[in-house]
């Protein structure tokens, strides 16, 4: 299998509720691959549950609680991790967080939490893997962008957007830097996606009834017609992820179904 | 084997890049139209090794620039095969490295024809067929020169930004009738094509590109390949109207 004896490391590898995540489903679909998946999550409860959903499908798993914005908590996981398996392979950034509001009311907390958790977190965790994979000369790291770094969605998450947008411009520069280390570093941008931070987006913005009917509007809208669901997200984590890739640094592998070439989404 | 009972046309498919793909493909359980423009004997060599697979597979000739060369090629692989499901455009030409005062009209004028005219021809009869056939996926080999403007390649960046340009339009036109079109953009990828190049630019010319690659070595053809199969099968099918550089890197330090 694409994956087998490789240990990777998924950084928020649960789901804010109870729906599925992408963080989730690339945990599961690098076990499928036959990687031993270190799932890190703030919640404790959802890290054991991606865990133990890889063991119920056959596979091999641990989960560790960590806020990945918290350098203490990384350096700490990290450590965990090297002396459990003495080396990992594949690292996947996933954390994100958003909230909704115009500029003049974005509260400076607010504004520099969701910059703390979706940039720190991608930070603390290749500040203490990096050099691990540099030692080694291998790794593969998949840092996880948004549709909203290419243009605006319609939605106001201003913090989010800068962030994800953020995420590309350090894929670029670290691909760079660490290429002849052979350490590839790409990025995913999904587009709009069927997954838990989705549906509790439309939450805060919308009531119950009116949520089904702006999924189905916006499908509308998506060339391909449907939401992407949490797979077709993490089948391009797991290539990515793969020597298939191996020629393949600091790009950007776009799964939208068609929303970044339309002009109406 | 991620293309079971699929059915390939492969342009340019006798060499390089595209003569992979074939063989990636086919190894993935698919059927395969070799189309070649000169390269007879390879391509036949080709066949006879897919065939050894279990695959069926053809050769057609067909020169692209010719819309009714390329109009057969495809009713031949729809005859032939029994149907159409995946595009694997890499036909291309030579580029002229020549800075644009220094380029000759009629030559300039031969290499879009051949490219990126060329490239319509094939896409036009293709996705008619996939328009009546619940849809199909087009892949089309394009180069990291569409994007990087490199001094003396203004044929290359211009046919290739012309064909990225037709991706994203085609996949828009086709998306609700599940027709799939996307591009893999190339860097220096190790072919006769390329290898021809670095012969012509010498050992020191190539050591100093080859430096300048991130990844520090060419790309094999398997590589592109590897991502053209990602497109090509179950697990590509929420992606259209993409390009996707297999590059090591190259287009990001420019």
């Amino acid at each position: 299998m694409e994956l087998d004896g490789k240990v990777a490391v998924v950084v928020g590898a649960g789901s804010s509720g109870t729906e599925n995540s992408i963080g989730r489903e690339v945990a599961m679909q690098f076990a499928l691959a036959g990687a031993r998946v270190v799932a890190i999550d703030i919640s404790e409860d959802a890290a054991q549950l991606t865990a133990s959903l890889i063991k119920d499908q056959g596979g091999e798993a641990i989960a560790i609680r960590a806020d990945a914005s918290n350098d203490i908590d990384m350096k700490d996981a990290i450590a965990f991790i090297i002396s459990t398996y003495s080396h990992m392979d594949i690292l996947h950034n996933n954390v994100g967080i958003m909230n909704f509001g115009s500029l003049e009311d974005i509260d400076i907390n607010d504004w520099n939490h969701i910059n703390s958790v979706n940039m720190n977190s991608v930070f603390m965790a290749l500040r203490y893997v990096v050099p691990h994979f540099k030692a080694q000369r291998n790794g593969s790291i998949i840092n996880m962008s948004s549709i909203a770094a290419l243009r605006s969605t319609g939605a106001n998450y201003h913090a989010y957007s800068a962030t994800k947008a953020a995420v590309l411009g350090l894929t670029q520069s670290l691909a760079i830097e660490y290429a002849s280390y052979g350490i590839r570093v790409n990025c995913v941008i999904p587009g709009f996606v069927d997954s838990a931070m989705m549906i509790s987006g439309l939450r805060e913005r919308l009531e119950d009834h009116e949520i089904e009917h702006f999924i189905s509007q916006r499908s509308q809208n998506i060339p391909l017609g449907r939401y992407a669901n949490p797979l077709d997200i993490a089948n391009a984590c797991v290539f990515l992820a793969s020597s298939k890739a191996a020629y393949i640094t600091g790009t950007s592998l776009l799964v939208d179904g068609g929303v970044s070439i339309s002009i109406k989404a | 084997m991620e293309l079971v009972g699929k059915i390939s046309l492969i342009t340019g498919g006798s060499r390089g890049v595209g003569k992979a793909i074939a063989h990636h493909f086919a190894a993935h359980g698919c059927n395969i139209a070799i189309v070649y423009k000169s390269s007879k004997d390879e391509a036949q060599k080709i066949v006879s090794q897919i065939k050894k697979l279990g695959r069926n597979a053809i050769a057609i000739s067909a020169d692209l620039r010719d819309y009714e060369q390329a109009k057969s090629a495809v009713q031949q692989t729809i005859d032939k095969l029994g149907g159409l499901d995946i595009l694997s455009h890499s036909a291309g030409a030579q580029v002229q490295w020549n800075t644009i005062r220094d380029s000759d009209q009629e030559q300039w004028a031969d290499y879009v024809n051949n490219d990126l005219i060329g490239s319509f021809n094939i896409f036009q009869p293709v996705m008619r067929h996939m328009h009546q056939n619940n849809g199909g996926r087009i892949i089309a080999i394009s180069s990291i020169a569409a994007q990087m403007c490199q001094s003396r390649n203004s044929q290359g960046a211009a046919a290739k930004a012309g064909l990225e340009a037709m991706i994203r339009v085609a996949a828009r036109e086709e998306a609700r009738n599940n027709i799939l079109v996307n591009g893999i953009s190339i860097g220096l990828t190790n072919t006769d094509q390329a290898r021809e190049a670095l012969e012509q630019w010498g050992p020191e010319a190539t050591q100093k590109i080859i430096k300048s690659i991130p990844l520090g070595r060419m790309a094999e053809p398997e590589e592109i390949a590897e991502m053209a199969l990602f497109l090509a099968s179950e697990k590509g099918k929420y992606i259209t109207g993409k390009i996707f550089q297999v590059d090591g890197g190259q287009i990001i330090t420019g």
